[in-house]
């Protein structure tokens, strides 16, 4: 599923990926650090994505701004984002530049400045993104669902933090978070596109290869959070804005390393995936008591969590929408898909893959991603695992993960 | 002569196959690489040639809700079982069908494209779901304060033209829309003409045949002409705030009018956005001193001709901030274009904005999905066929001068239209 990749280990720890792929002249680069909300102390929520902000502030050899500057001055373009297991950085780059991208990731991985005006600046910066987030109805439900079904673990905080706790963020907090996270050996390198795979290599070792190796540095030893995150059994969160009924049920799921994800999203497929699934059908096209439906599930290192959001259409009751989902629900647990819905959500699977990975920034993070949280042969073994999934599998996977009465939150966003 | 020999083979570095029926462009393009194939028909109409607020939502949504023979279940459950996906809309300027499938199943796919474009069956009872389902989606985004204001925006800036209504026109248009209308909405459609697009790892001249056996006999040949869309005066108001709810956060739009997609002076508007902040991150002159400077916003847009089609494009400015920084943001924004007006960009500016817009090029042909949409854009909007190359030349010829002066041209000051969203406490 990574075609020619190569995976590659420094002797800092740093992990390489290489894919070269000569479909156009361009070469996307995305560096990925096991740092993210679910690593941060108590009481510094939002350390990992402040510093996320502050990485484009300014490092030794790159000041605040310049990296942008550059950024365009080469025709590229760059972002990252950080979420509740790790932080990305991205490049894309004409094939004949990209080396720009290493000398900027080994800045600021060995001297982020954190310089305390850019911080305050940065911090007003976030708190107007928390605003926003607050504002947009569905951004405000998930958050509050999150919360409801995570009530001890990182996964139900925020990965912006609150108001109060940015306010407790200083260059100390985010210094050691990065001296301690920012590390060959917790990051993963990928680069893919139009490159020859022996230089890149030689280029990555040139630069990253000076930083030593730190015994004990890094997520590894850590990893170990209490995984007995979820809420047990089955609650409701509400609340009130805007002019639309809107639903959000969270389940919990496995941790994307076991099995049962794949099997659990090929469930999801054929309960929200496409016109002719079944919820689409139920509430949709056929019960027309919903503008849309979605299900989504994703593949997190500790035990996440599944979703279906529905927007109601005016004057249907919440109750009548629920109903439809916990029976759809409970028809997955009684018995497995049918033959045809199996076929079909697989090969929806396959196409939804290719298509899903055609641009090289796509195919950097996934590979980025997987060998992060899990391993490169990761993405691989999901995808056999979900396309030889017995209907036996199936039923199993339901009736552990798809039983509200087990644990799930139904969150309401209502009138006001 | 045989159908396929009767299509021009495109010359130069233009690749592909090219063919007509009536005022249908068709282009055939194989990309080797994924087994995969992406299928376009844009039939040029949309919200801007609609009699009725809503129709061609409507009818575009419609084309994918059943034929002749396949009701709308039937052709979901037989797109997915090829795991295909199908999506039929209807813009502002367009009804579309877009249709892609793996590659072993191009034929099929033209197949179910061509079955679709020649006998949508527009039943009142989809027509009834469709309408409820647009007038609910309508009051679901009216329901985002940033959507309400930028609505509240268009409003201003195109009045009044369909564009500054919402696609969906309102709950009691909707109601108006009968199958009548949207069949004959489509048959209008398909005399003012547009284009079918196939890219994909296919071969050429199998795939134009295969067309041409499917479609010459019976897509309409008949042609007609547009009605005259109303001109765009904008509103009176150079200023409005409203209340679109949210909490601690205001949505500031500012800005006018500027070029439609085919104006020459397009290209050289979108430099001159990147020099004042459309390019990557905080580069660029406004998001650097509104959010790198001053700390106002986290979200920071600017475009120079936003939506540019066949009607003008706009300058806009998006600032979202809290509501008591909402002056300090517009006083910066109404600076900074005041100074590039005034005093103009420097060399390193616009070469670093030029080599920006040059290295993005590959990026945006990437996909299939970007080549058929590019292509498809190519025949509707009249623009070159060989993007890459066309861009490039026009982006290689272009001097700072040139850019300073479209930019002159076409902002003016004294008639941005400001639009201010605040929450309700």
């Amino acid at each position: 599923m990574i075609p020619q990749a190569e995976l590659h280990r420094l002797e800092n720890g740093l992990k390489v990926i290489l894919v070269p792929s000569r479909r156009a002249p361009v070469v996307a680069h995305a560096i990925a650090y096991g740092a993210g909300a679910r690593d941060e102390t108590a009481g510094h929520g939002g350390t990992a994505h402040f510093l996320e902000h502050m990485m484009f502030k300014g490092s030794a050899e790159f000041g605040a701004g310049e990296i942008d500057r550059l950024t365009q001055d080469l025709g590229g373009s760059n972002n990252a984002f950080t979420n509740h297991d790790l932080t990305l950085y991205y490049f894309s780059f004409a094939a004949d530049r990209w080396t720009l991208a290493l000398d900027i990731e080994l800045d600021r991985m060995a001297s982020v400045l954190l310089d305390p005006h850019e911080l305050d600046s940065e911090r007003r910066v976030i708190l107007e993104e928390i605003s926003m987030y607050e504002s947009e109805p569905w951004d405000a439900l998930d958050q509050a669902v999150h919360r409801e079904l995570f009530p001890e673990h990182p996964y139900g905080r925020s990965v912006l933090g609150t108001r109060d706790e940015l306010a407790q963020i200083d260059r100390e907090v985010l210094a050691a978070f990065h001296g301690r996270l920012y590390r060959p050996e917790n990051a993963v390198l990928s680069i893919v596109g139009d490159m020859d795979p022996q230089r890149a290599l030689a280029e990555v070792q040139e630069r990253f290869g000076k930083i030593p190796a730190e015994p004990g540095a890094g997520r590894a030893s850590e990893r170990a959070i209490d995984k007995a995150g979820h809420r047990q059994g089955s609650s409701r969160v509400e609340r009130v804005q805007g002019e639309l009924s809107r639903m959000l049920v969270a389940l919990p799921s496995p941790a994307g390393s076991s099995p049962d994800h794949a099997i659990l999203r090929l469930l999801l497929a054929v309960l929200g995936s496409g016109r002719s699934s079944r919820l689409h059908r139920a509430l949709v096209d056929e019960g027309q008591r919903c503008v849309w439906v979605s299900t989504d599930v994703q593949e997190t290192l500790d035990a996440g969590v599944t979703m279906i959001a529905a927007e109601a259409l005016p004057g249907v009751e919440p109750g009548e929408i629920e109903n439809s989902v916990r029976l759809e629900l409970a028809r997955l647990r009684a018995e497995p898909p049918t033959a045809e819905e199996l076929a079909r959500a697989r090969r929806m699977e396959v196409a939804d893959w290719l298509f899903g990975h055609e641009r090289v920034n796509q195919m950097a993070f996934l590979a980025a991603t997987a060998c992060t949280l899990f391993d490169l042969d990761h993405p691989m073994r999901y995808m056999d695992t979900l396309l030889e999934a017995r209907p036996e599998d199936l039923l199993r996977v339901a009736q552990l993960y798809l039983d509200p009465e087990i644990s799930s939150v139904f969150g309401w966003s209502l009138p006001e | 002569m045989s159908k396929a020999g009767m299509s021009e083979q495109s010359l130069g570095a233009r690749a592909g196959l090219r063919h007509r029926i009536g005022r249908l462009a068709i282009r055939v393009e194989r990309v080797p690489g994924l087994p995969l194939v992406a299928l376009r028909t844009w039939l040029v109409a949309g919200s801007r040639l609609e009699p009725t607020p809503g129709l061609s939502l409507v009818t575009g949504r419609l084309l994918g809700e059943g034929t002749a023979t396949r009701d709308w279940s039937r052709w979901a459950t037989d797109v997915e079982d090829r795991g295909m996906t199908l999506q039929t809309t209807g813009s502002a300027e367009t009804l579309g069908i877009a249709l892609d499938a793996l590659a072993e199943d191009a034929e099929l796919a033209m197949d179910w494209l061509a079955e679709l474009l020649l006998e949508p069956a527009f039943t009142g009872e989809r027509l009834h779901w469709i309408r409820q389902q647009a007038a609910a989606e309508l009051e679901g985004l009216l329901d985002q304060p940033d959507f309400r204001t930028g609505r509240a925006y268009l409003q201003q800036l195109y009045h009044p033209h369909p564009y500054s209504r919402p696609l969906q026109g309102s709950r009691a248009d909707l109601d108006r829309i009968e199958s009548a209308d949207c069949r004959a909405f489509y048959r209008s459609a398909q005399a003012w003409g547009g284009c079918l697009v196939v890219v994909g790892d296919i071969d050429e001249s199998a795939a134009l045949k295969h067309l041409q056996d499917r479609l010459d006999a019976d897509f309409p040949k008949q042609t007609a002409t547009p009605p005259a869309v109303p001109d765009i005066t904008g509103s009176d108001d150079l200023r409005r705030e409203l209340v679109v709810g949210g909490r601690d956060q205001a949505h500031l739009f500012l800005g006018h009018l500027t070029v439609p997609r085919a104006h020459p002076d397009r290209i050289p508007l979108e430099l001159a956005g990147v020099m004042l902040g459309a390019g990557p991150g905080m580069a660029g002159r406004l998001p650097f001193r509104i959010r790198e400077q001053e700390g106002l916003a986290y979200a920071v847009d600017i475009a120079t001709a936003a939506g540019a089609g066949l009607e003008p494009g706009r300058l806009t400015i998006y600032v979202a901030t809290s509501p008591d920084q909402v002056a300090q943001a517009e006083r910066a924004a109404r600076e900074e274009l005041a100074r590039a007006l005034g005093d103009g960009f420097s060399d390193d500016e616009f070469e670093s904005a030029r080599s920006f817009l040059l290295g993005r090029e590959p990026f945006r042909r990437e996909t299939l999905r970007q080549r058929a949409d590019r292509l498809a854009e190519a025949e509707v909007y009249g623009l070159p066929s060989d993007r890459a190359g066309w861009i490039e030349s026009v982006l290689r010829d272009l001097d700072r001068p040139t850019v300073e002066a479209a930019l002159r041209r076409w902002v003016r000051p004294d008639d941005l239209r400001v639009t201010v969203g605040l929450p309700k406490t």
